[in-house]
């Protein structure tokens, strides 16, 4: 395992070289949050019961979300298919370890370096803002911590599959820009998925998506009212059902990919 | 050690027809033949040199050998494995230096990468400080390897991928033109390790240069290559008695003199008094020397063979 810390410490020492960089993205990152946030604070302000959904929890939904939002969906693996097509990933190829531990651990430096940043931010911010901390919800913390693992894993083998698209592709940035807007959607980092219609809800709730970011968040702000309307064990199921094929698709295109891409010239 | 036997590589390629729909609904790919049916076999402690045009196949079969590709058909085996089963007993015990590709760490210092290295390659800690330090003092690099890799020359950083390829002492080293675009000096100091690696360490090297001067300071044997097919493998000095048939007289003439004379040898290729210099053909080569002996009058004789480089070019030439 000492070789996967090492690529996590090194990951870490790469972003402290470019530290403007860095804070930059944080700014976006942080832009990103105050709009929802303020958005929905209106609403909630004016109405108060948007759909089951009062100041509180709006405000409580959007403060863990943005904790775990990169968390979860923070990733490397976006390099990769630069990284095939200009014939980098022969690097890899050449060391004795797994390719996926090492995006893996690269993923985990980046995820707790972005969790660290986005608590400070908001933490600061509420405070600026006299706004109340919401509290913890303590009776759903091991499911919080389940939901949280498959959105960890998930994210990582979606992110993994779409990079793959590279050995067959020079033009990756379309579907991964695809990808990008539908995870925004459906995993329900502009609004609360079960504001939607019930019909909806539970259409997009068969999806791998809500499992990337919703379910942890609001397993950690208001399981309750979540808790009305499904039954955590089948989610649970549901997302571990994703989880195994996502898995074996990634595994099954990163072999196929292998022995069929040429690396010519590169 | 390595034995590769018919071994063919197709690469497919897309081809765009400028037609956009056919394009993206109906692409066509073109097969293209990049090792035709090549076999060999390379023993301990060889150091044998790849040579042959752009696109002639020289770093596929390096890929190939080295895990990286997947072959079309034919058998590959290096120590026992099969390259692409890329088994971690299999890796540890190779390394791929490439002159146009780095695997070190753009914004960080190579120790870095050295660090993560030794890591990766389970290496002890005495092995790995020992190995630096014997690297590091052979290349002079003890200073660069603090220095962030995107502050280095190429010079410099080739050094330091050699390094970072090297720390774990691979028995097999497969370096695709580790000399491409280097100064002169950064060349002699690259052969020279390469030469005094080997013989260290009975590393078994497999070397593609452009740059024939490469193979012919450091390999004994040499395989050349074209369009996917081998057209010679042996030693440096047999190429020049199975293909070479001419050699070059030179003389220092000791005065000047009739041209009639002179010419009866054939056109000289060099005529700047006092030098002359001939190309003749091998058999003509004792008659040739008598007349000069006898007609005329020089200061110095000197014959050489043809150059390698000369005789690679017309290998070439009347395979295509």
């Amino acid at each position: 395992m000492g070789k996967y810390f090492s690529v996590f410490t090194l990951t870490l020492k790469e972003y402290f070289a470019y530290r403007l960089n860095f804070l930059i993205w944080r700014l976006r990152v942080f832009i990103g949050f105050l709009v929802p946030f303020f958005l929905w604070l209106t609403i909630t302000k004016q109405v108060k019961n948007f759909s089951g959904y009062e100041e509180e929890s709006i405000v409580s939904y959007f403060f863990f979300s943005h904790l775990l939002a990169y968390f979860i969906l923070g990733t490397r693996t976006v390099d990769i298919a630069g990284q095939i097509q200009n014939g980098e990933i022969i690097n890899f190829l050449l060391k004795p370890m797994s390719f996926f531990y090492y995006y893996f651990f690269r993923d985990l430096a980046d995820k707790i370096l972005n969790f660290l940043l986005s608590f400070f931010e908001v933490f600061l911010f509420f405070k600026i803002f006299s706004i109340p901390f919401p509290q913890v919800n303590l009776q759903f913390l091991p499911f919080f911590f389940l939901f949280l693992t498959l959105g960890l894993f998930l994210s990582f083998y979606l992110n993994l599959l779409i990079s793959f698209f590279g050995f067959w592709s020079t033009e990756v940035w379309a579907p991964r820009f695809i990808f990008f807007i539908l995870i925004s959607i459906l995993s329900g980092s502009f609004f609360p998925l079960d504001l939607l219609p019930k019909k909806l809800f539970s259409l997009i709730i068969l999806t791998p998506f809500p499992y990337l970011f919703f379910l942890p968040v609001k397993m950690i702000s208001s399981p309750k009212t979540l808790m009305n309307k499904i039954d955590l064990y089948s989610l649970f199921f549901m997302g571990s059902f994703w989880l195994a094929i996502l898995f074996f698709l990634a595994r099954f295109f990163w072999q196929k990919g292998l022995k069929s891409f040429s690396f010519w010239g590169r | 050690m390595i034995s590769v036997k018919n071994l063919t590589k197709i690469y497919k390629v897309y081809r765009k027809t400028g037609n956009l729909i056919k394009d993206i609904f109906f692409r066509k790919y073109e097969d293209i033949l990049a090792l035709d049916k090549v076999s060999f076999e390379i023993g301990k402690n060889e150091l044998v040199g790849f040579i042959g045009p752009n696109g002639a196949g020289k770093t596929t079969t390096l890929k190939i050998l080295s895990g990286i590709l997947y072959p079309t058909s034919g058998k590959v085996s290096v120590l026992g494995f099969f390259p692409f089963d890329k088994k971690e007993a299999f890796l540890k015990q190779i390394s791929f230096v490439m002159g146009q590709r780095n695997q070190l760490i753009w914004d960080l210092p190579a120790i870095d990468t050295f660090f993560l290295n030794k890591e990766i390659y389970e290496l002890d800690e005495e092995k790995f400080k020992k190995n630096l330090q014997k690297l590091t003092t052979i290349f002079s690099a003890k200073k660069l390897i603090q220095k962030p890799v995107k502050m280095l020359s190429l010079g410099e950083r080739m050094k330091m991928e050699f390094i970072a390829a090297l720390l774990h002492q691979p028995k097999i080293i497969f370096l695709d033109e580790p000399t491409i675009g280097l100064d002169i000096f950064s060349q002699e100091a690259i052969r020279n390790f390469i030469k005094d690696y080997q013989k260290e360490f009975q590393a078994t090297i497999i070397l593609t240069s452009h740059y024939l001067e490469d193979v012919k300071r450091l390999a004994k044997r040499l395989i050349i290559i074209n369009k996917g097919k081998i057209l010679y493998d042996g030693s440096l000095t047999a190429i020049l008695q199975k293909f070479s048939s001419v050699k070059y007289v030179s003389l220092i003439l000791e005065k000047e003199i009739k041209k009639e004379v002179l010419f009866k040898i054939g056109k000289p290729i060099v005529y700047q008094f006092p030098k002359v210099v001939f190309r003749i053909q091998k058999k003509d080569l004792p008659q040739v020397v008598a007349y000069i002996n006898d007609q005329i009058p020089y200061l110095d004789l000197a014959i050489e063979d043809e150059k390698i480089e000369e005789v690679v070019k017309n290998l070439f030439k009347n395979q295509q």
